[in-house]
């Protein structure tokens, strides 16, 4: 629905043009000079103020395209500020809440046009109309393109937790063997266009790709940056940088919506839910379940002890690493596992607590995850070691695994239920969080190391 | 199609990955400096970053593992890491995810072989990796659908089943020597793993077919409310099935998903038994047919063959009337029927575990 409604432009959005105010907020600034224009050029369209300007749009471009008026352009930044507005939003809505931003900490980033006339710097909305390929996508498709890929706004999203890979990433990545799949069973292109595409890539990787991989002492690699006008030169010194840019810009993105369809059709690379996966499916019992509850009440008593020693020995061995490496985050994360088992405080609630910006940041410092493996497998060892000979009957690596998946059910239980409920923030009461093995003893251990406040 | 997909936004949430520090990026960037060409180049590095990124996941945590680091050659796809005994190799995903992994033959099978595969999420920009699932090298084999040309066993990326959680539990508990006791299954097994259609009609699905996520379907029944699997299947029926095919009661069918040329598409089997001969035998009914709001590729084919022959091939042409390609065969209990299902263009087929019919065996 959301998608429908994207595609189409209100007329008077050609001269109204969405500007930031003082307080970061969009604000719409009606353009006289451009309604004026736009009366005189194109009398029809501005007066039936149409849903659908695609045609208005079409002769825009053509004007513009044709070196005719700056006006024509004008119009176009202002119905370019209105997508990039738009994208904006569906950024917040779908992300803002979990990530922690709002619009105000995007839009300084993408909605930066003031109106006036071109000088030395360019606008973003400016950057977008000079890069659009008219055919293959609708111009608002490509301006919200545009915005979710904006560097620094990009930048931004990753401090929140959140990646988006860039287009130079992308181009990166495919190899030209690809491309015949991609753009011809995909986006069925013809062989002309895919030929082009390839010789476009080869040309690409020779350059990007090479100084990419240069070694240059004290050099910080991060995030891929746009090719600069020399490299884009070293591209193709036939055509304009700026043409270039737009082919190059153009080729990624339809590798990348192959890169959406792909991942869209497969759980393992959709990662964006980092909570929901601490469940252990409850089975029917087998063999190897019943054999596991005989292994697991023949040492039960040995079980809680070792549980004991093994959670005590993983918090020591984790305050080591995290002291040795002089990190802050030693005592943030003692402080976060307790406020998360012993208080049953959710992670958004947390994250303040222990100076980090959101939930994703306290989901990345707890490990949760890979501390309770770390803890399952201490346990483990140390069953391994009181008990040798009867854990070696257990040792094939099904019935390992069943001991093991059993191990973690019992670990999990309580978390999974913890983690559910801090996702809807609710707080746990006391006595309900010290019913789970796994806290209690946890809670106990931390306890034990005073590191309870 | 296109604008519609451009309003997906394409972000991942970096909470669970594992940064490489500056300097083990450059290590790998110097072990693929020697690499001429740009894609085999870029392929080592990858590489290169993946099995640093393994080694630094697992330190990340507080068991201790025993790890010999690569040698410094240039990584290729049977480059490995040893941890604990293990001999533990990388597939790759990039930014633009693989449709299938392919894994060299000899890595499998040779003298040198990789116990442990790990499918390892590579953000190169970032200085990042995933660790996302794992496979013993010994399944590898059966879970193959296909060994290419260039000898590679190729598998679906849903092949590998083993969560990161269960991988650091089986480096560090399980000797990997003990893994492999039954490495006899070779190649030979490749395209012999049988599914056991028969078994439907006693409403069970056996192994391979769990293995190859096939789902069983109810009875077909001539009245419904939902739009189940089961109804789209008679909406198939109704629609291309030839006056004289006659479909017995007793038949059951199932079906699997699979893609081809990034096309999601389904594919249900019907089978049923047939005792109007003196020698017992059983009917295969294939339908191919594209995902809810897909349509089939023009050129996609669908053949089945017994052991030595193509006992019947379709081709999906172009500006064709149909949505589904369909294919039936008949035989005897003890015969197999193996289904492949070829890209437009393509010569490789996707090749899936053949059918079998033992109704009788558990």
């Amino acid at each position: 629905m959301i998608a429908l409604w994207f595609e189409f432009m209100n007329v008077s959005d050609y001269w109204h043009l969405q500007k930031l105010d003082s307080t970061g907020q969009s604000r719409r600034q009606r353009l006289d000079a451009a309604h004026l224009w736009l009366q005189q050029q194109a009398p029809t369209a501005v007066a039936e103020n149409d849903d659908d300007s695609r045609l208005l749009q079409a002769r825009l471009l053509r004007d513009w395209q044709q070196g005719e008026t700056v006006l024509a352009l004008l119009c176009l930044r202002c119905a370019v500020s209105h997508a990039i507005l738009r994208a904006c939003f569906q950024l917040v809505s779908q992300f803002g809440d979990y990530y922690q931003f709002c619009s105000a900490d995007l839009l300084p980033f993408v909605l930066d046009d003031e109106g006036k006339p071109l000088g030395t710097y360019r606008p973003f909305g400016v950057h977008i109309i000079e890069t659009y390929t008219p055919g293959r996508a609708s111009l608002e498709s490509w301006a919200a393109h545009l915005a979710r890929n904006h560097s620094e706004l990009n930048q931004f999203l990753i401090e929140q937790g959140l990646y988006r890979v860039s287009d130079w990433a992308i181009l990166n990545d495919t190899s030209t063997g690809q491309l015949p799949k991609i753009l011809g069973e995909f986006h069925r292109l013809t062989e002309a266009e895919i030929a082009a595409a390839a010789t476009l890539l080869e040309r690409y990787h020779a350059v990007y790709r090479r100084d990419r991989l240069q070694l240059s002492p004290g050099r910080q690699r991060g995030r891929c940056q746009v090719p600069s006008d020399r490299q884009l030169q070293a591209i193709n010194a036939a055509v304009p940088p700026r043409t270039v840019l737009g082919q190059l810009r153009q080729l990624a993105y339809w590798l990348r919506q192959y890169r959406i369809h792909v991942r869209g059709g497969n759980p393992l690379l959709e990662p964006l839910d980092p909570q929901d996966d601490s469940a252990v499916p409850a089975s029917a019992p087998s063999d190897s379940d019943l054999q596991q509850d005989d292994f697991l009440q023949t040492y039960r008593q040995q079980f809680d002890e070792s549980l004991a020693v093994a959670m005590t020995a993983t918090l020591q061995v984790y305050c080591d690493k995290l002291g040795r490496k002089k990190l802050p985050q030693g005592d943030a994360w003692l402080k976060a596992l307790y406020l998360f088992h012993c208080e049953g405080e959710g992670m958004k609630a947390i994250a303040p607590k222990v100076g980090l910006p959101n939930q994703v940041a306290v989901t990345r410092l707890m490990n949760l995850k890979r501390f309770r493996a770390d803890v399952c497998s201490a346990l483990l060892t140390r069953l391994q070691a009181q008990v040798p000979d009867t854990v070696r009957q257990f040792t094939s690596p099904e019935q390992l695994q069943a001991v093991g998946d059993r191990l973690d059910a019992l670990l999990s239980e309580e978390v999974t239920r913890l983690i559910d409920e801090a996702e809807s923030e609710a707080k746990i009461p006391h006595n309900r969080t010290a019913n789970s093995r796994f806290a209690r003893q946890l809670c106990a251990s931390l306890h034990h190391r005073a590191i309870v406040p | 199609m296109v604008s519609l997909l451009s309003t997906r936004p394409d972000f991942s949430s970096l909470a669970e990955v594992t940064v490489l520090p500056e300097p083990v990026i450059e290590q790998a960037i110097r072990r693929c400096q020697g690499v001429t060409d740009s894609d085999a180049q870029w392929d080592c590095y990858l590489r290169s970053l993946a099995l640093m990124g393994v080694r630094h996941w697992l330190e990340a945590g507080s068991i201790s593992f025993n790890l010999r680091v690569p040698d410094p050659r240039p990584a290729t796809p049977t480059s490995v890491l040893q941890v604990n005994g293990w001999r533990v190799g990388v597939a790759i995903v990039s930014s633009l995810p693989p449709g299938s992994i392919a894994i060299p033959q000899l890595a499998v099978e040779g003298d040198t072989i990789v116990d442990l595969w790990l499918l390892v999420e590579v953000q190169e920009e970032l200085g990042q990796i995933r660790v996302l699932q794992g496979l013993e090298g010994r399944h590898i084999p059966t879970r193959a659908t296909v060994l290419n040309p260039a000898g590679e066993f190729v598998l679906p990326l849903m092949a590998f089943t083993l969560p990161p959680e269960r991988i650091l539990f089986y480096l560090s508990h399980l000797p990997a020597s003990a893994a492999p006791a039954d490495r006899q299954l070779g190649s030979q097994t490749l395209g012999r793993a049988v599914i056991n259609a028969g078994r439907w009609l006693n409403n069970q699905l056996d192994d391979v077919a769990q293995q190859f996520a096939w789902t069983l379907l109810d009875p077909l029944t001539p009245a419904s409310e939902l739009r189940s699997p089961t109804q789209e299947l008679e909406a198939i029926l109704q629609e291309v099935k030839p006056p004289s095919l006659v479909i017995p009661p007793r038949a059951r069918a199932a079906f699997t998903e699979v893609s081809i040329a990034a096309v999601p598409l389904r594919l249900y089997a019907l089978i049923w038994s047939v005792l109007e001969a003196a020698t017992p035998e059983w009917s295969l009914l294939v339908f191919l047919g594209p995902s809810p709001g897909e349509m089939l590729p023009a050129g996609l084919r669908l053949r089945i063959r017994d052991e030595t022959t193509v006992l019947v091939e379709e081709t999906f042409a172009a500006h064709s009337e149909a949505t589904y390609l369909y294919a039936q065969v008949l035989g005897r209990w003890d015969e197999t029927f193996a289904l492949d299902i070829f890209p437009p263009q393509a010569t490789a087929p996707l090749t899936l575990p053949a059918f079998g019919f033992q109704p009788e065996a558990s």
